[in-house]
């Protein structure tokens, strides 16, 4: 696994959406680690689809369906 | 035998809480039944009434949170719509009742300065501010 945030990435994603925004020093660090959770859930979520429909790969509808729940959850 | 308020003397708080909030829930299905003409079991209220309960716990935890976020130690109304941000149409309505509070709160401070007889030039000044306020929402939300 990559073990170097893509921190300029980040800070460019989060100013796309929130131009005015302004963030304190490694903020975006935390704000990768809720990212790298959030993906963590969905990929478990996911599996728990694939599994349920007795399909061994992970396939689109199973990532969209549990993506729906995950983000929902994840709300702030 | 013992009478029913000897019976309710010796409940607890949480206890005592439940049973008005049970209430409160049997009062509300018993008009959402009237409504939609369905009928609720008592079972179903009973665990409406227990989830409603158990809503209310992480509700003040959040409250708490927020207000203290705030740095105050009261909750107030911007923490009750931070409270429902999370679906669009609870805060939607949360925010109407929220002004309505406000608006009847005004009108009640209005009501209880009857001695300022500058009354008209406070309701002009106040107006104005609500105008700001607003406009300045407005920009936020944009």
């Amino acid at each position: 696994m990559k073990r170097t945030v893509p921190r300029s990435t980040l800070k460019r994603l989060l100013s796309k959406h929130k131009p005015h925004l302004r963030m304190r020093a490694n903020t975006d660090l935390l704000v990768h680690l809720n990212f790298l959770l959030f993906i963590h859930r969905l990929a478990v979520e996911t599996r728990t689809n694939a599994i349920a429909e007795k399909s061994k790969t992970i396939k689109p509808q199973h990532v969209r369906s549990s993506a729906k729940i995950v983000l929902k959850k994840s709300r702030g | 035998m013992e009478t029913a308020a000897e019976a309710v003397g010796r409940l607890s708080d949480t206890q005592r809480l439940k049973a008005a909030c049970h209430y409160t829930v049997a009062g509300l299905c018993e008009e959402v039944s009237q409504d939609k003409e369905i009928q609720f079991s008592k079972q179903t209220i009973a665990a409406i009434s227990e989830i409603a309960f158990r809503q209310c716990e992480f509700f003040a935890k959040d409250l708490e949170m927020f207000a203290r976020h705030a740095k105050r130690s009261t909750v107030n109304l911007e923490d009750v719509k931070l409270l429902a941000r999370r679906s669009k149409s609870l805060l939607k309505y949360i925010t109407e009742k929220s002004e309505e509070i406000a608006l009847n709160s005004l009108e009640e401070k209005e009501k209880r300065k009857k001695k300022s007889g500058s009354r008209k030039g406070r309701r002009a000044s106040d107006e104005q501010e609500e105008h700001v306020v607003a406009e300045s929402d407005d920009s936020n939300m944009a």
